[in-house]
């Protein structure tokens, strides 16, 4: 393999990490305070790709504008969750959950079916096909536009939860319920607020996806599991780890992709989850508990 | 004596539920699917509902028996007799392997799950870029010069009668395993762990059987699958979508008893076609079973089966308690 095609795949790899990142902080976030997985968190990305896809199809709207619709609808879709499935989730066995949050993926991805078809939409901008060249590498303009989003939006994020009261309290709950409770926290305002955060930032990362990926009823799975093999990797609940897992999703399935096959490269991430849950089942960047 | 009631009961049903479909065979259709996915959950259950293990990569037992089937046959001619039992042993060692690494390493919860996930998903990709396995495309069981010896019948209810067989051994088995000193066992690690562990129960071993027998029983209901549909590929037998259907049915049936995943597959299965046939929208025997799932899990977190159970103890403690009265 040529260098050029290793750096295009690492340069290729590292930007789609970025925006792996953006996805997968919301699902560790929401786990990290409320210890519940979300399978249905894919959906809401396909919902917001969706939001993007429409709002370019129907009013001409550019997909970086479109953000900021599609961020307060995701955002209440989030405390409409809490509200109605995701509270009642908190008082039945772990299995039920499980089991609540995937019937939620499957009934999204249905309806969506049903309104939107089975087609697949994209949008196409001017700027879809440009690239920018850096030397031997050419970056696509949507892809970096994408990535350095996410990093942007990452780093609020980071800020929101160290530097902010809200964020506080989140990180109390997230150590220790009981002790935040006693603390005069509100429990059911943190988590409202969590699960607002945490869907919220899909709604940033759809509108950027659909310029660069097709959009139909079943891409939310796709991701939902790419969310699950980076938080582990990374260490559920660590918002440090979600971005290192991130890079290392990324990275992995892009340069095995200049490799092998599409099939064999779409299974790296799984035997990465194994291989790092059995080797370090806490993640990467989370230490065991005693 | 209660808990073989309950087994003659759902045995006796299911025969019933095969003699009224022999006249038809769209209904022997509905019937072997809904055995099919019935013993597959019931398989499913003994793992999650009994000793606490909650699989979400079964299908790779059932595409495992499934693709042992069809390989054989298609590549070499081999007959069931010597496929199926293949499909068993393949099941087997997975099983073996994955629960080796997987209880070595005492993940639990979610993270044997994903674990169990991951596996199958990984199974999924390599299959679909297999040659030999036919690849994304799958693999076609033609007909065969005798078509009795290879499973190969026009009629259904030859189908029918089989998978009867094996849902009837299967509850047989589950029931004789439960009332075992294992089943206890398993359902003390169910309910606490450590404190199992402490009395001296061995948990490894212990899971490692659970995870055996089910992905054994898995792996006969997807080598009979393949016979029965004679086309097989990594979609329909290895998807994500036929692990979660497992999971689906012991929920809504509920999965404190051992008939309690038959029973949600016996609603749903033909619910879910009849709905296909009903109306002309796409996907919307989903989104019925999938609220029915969200609803039930909430409100009825033992699903249906635990909640007759615990009406049928309440009735009958009513009535000791009336006979200690008079």
């Amino acid at each position: 393999m040529s260098l050029a095609i290793f750096l295009q795949a690492l340069i290729g790899g590292l930007i789609n990490g970025a925006t792996y990142g953006l996805i997968a902080v919301g699902l560790t976030l929401v786990f990290g305070v409320m210890r519940i997985i979300n399978f249905a968190h894919g959906e809401f990305l396909m919902i917001a790709m969706y939001l993007g896809y429409f709002l370019w199809a129907l009013a001409g709207v550019d997909p970086l504008v479109a953000i900021l619709a599609a961020t307060p609808v995701l955002m209440l879709c989030g405390i409409g969750l809490y509200g109605g499935i995701v509270r009642f989730a908190l008082k039945v066995p772990e299995i039920n959950q499980m089991a609540v949050t995937l019937g939620l993926s499957l009934l999204l991805q249905h309806l969506a079916l049903m309104l939107f078809t089975g087609d697949n939409q994209l949008v196409t901008l001017p700027r879809s096909t440009a690239g920018i060249a850096l030397g031997p590498v050419v970056v696509q303009v949507p892809q970096l536009l994408a990535g350095c989003a996410s990093l942007v939006l990452l780093v609020v994020l980071y800020l929101v939860i160290h530097r902010t009261d809200f964020g506080l309290t989140m990180r109390a709950v997230s150590q220790s319920r009981d002790g935040a409770s006693l603390s005069g926290i509100s429990i059911g305002k943190v988590y409202r607020w969590s699960m607002a955060v945490g869907i919220g930032t899909l709604g940033v990362a759809g509108p950027l996806m659909v310029s660069m990926l097709y959009v139909n009823p079943h891409v939310g799975a796709l991701f939902t599991l790419k969310a699950f093999v980076i938080v582990i990797v990374g260490g559920l609940g660590s918002f440090g780890g979600a971005l290192l897992g991130a890079m290392i999703v990324g990275l992995a399935e892009s340069l095995a992709g200049a490799w092998f096959s599409a099939s064999v490269a779409a299974s790296v991430p799984f035997l990465l989850l194994i291989l790092v849950l059995l080797m370090r089942p806490q993640g990467l960047l989370v230490r065991r508990r005693a | 004596m209660r808990d073989s009631k309950s087994l003659f009961i759902s045995i006796a049903l299911a025969t019933l539920g095969f003699l009224a479909a022999l006249s038809d065979r769209y209904l022997m259709d509905i019937f072997v699917l809904t055995c099919f996915y019935g013993t597959l959950a019931v398989s499913w259950n003994l793992m999650a509902g009994m000793t606490g293990l909650v699989s979400l990569g079964h299908a790779l037992f059932v595409g495992i028996g499934a693709y042992s089937v069809a390989w054989g046959y298609s590549v070499h001619g081999w007959p069931p007799y010597v496929t199926w039992p293949m499909a068993v042993l393949l099941s087997v060692a997975a099983a073996a392997v994955i629960g080796a690494l997987c209880f070595r390493y005492g993940l639990r919860g979610y993270f044997f799950s994903i674990a169990t996930l991951a596996f199958s998903e990984v199974a999924f990709y390599v299959v679909s870029a297999t040659n030999a396995l036919g690849r994304s495309d799958g693999l076609m069981l033609l007909s065969a010069d005798d078509p009795v010896l290879h499973l190969q019948f026009f009629e259904k209810w030859p189908y029918g009668l089989i998978i009867l067989v094996i849902l009837a051994a299967t509850l047989w088995l589950g029931h004789a395993l439960l009332r075992s000193r294992t089943g206890y066992y398993w359902r003390a690690l169910r309910d606490n762990e450590e404190a199992a562990e402490t009395l001296g129960v061995n948990a490894r071993a212990l899971k490692m059987r659970a995870f055996l027998i089910s992905a054994a029983i898995s792996g006969l209901c997807g080598a009979f699958y393949a016979n029965y549909v004679a086309f097989v590929d990594p979609r329909s037998v290895l998807g994500v979508d036929l692990s979660i259907q497992m999971l689906v049915f012991s929920i809504i049936g509920g999965m404190s008893q051992l008939w309690g995943p038959l029973l949600g597959a016996a609603l749903l299965v033909p619910v879910s076609d009849f709905l296909r046939g009903l109306t002309a929208i796409q996907g919307s025997n989903v989104i019925f079973y999938a609220t029915l799932l969200i609803v039930l899990a909430l409100a009825l977190p033992q699903g249906i089966a635990g909640w007759v159970a615990r009406r049928g103890r309440r009735r009958a403690a009513a009535s000791l308690a009336q006979g200690e009265r008079a």
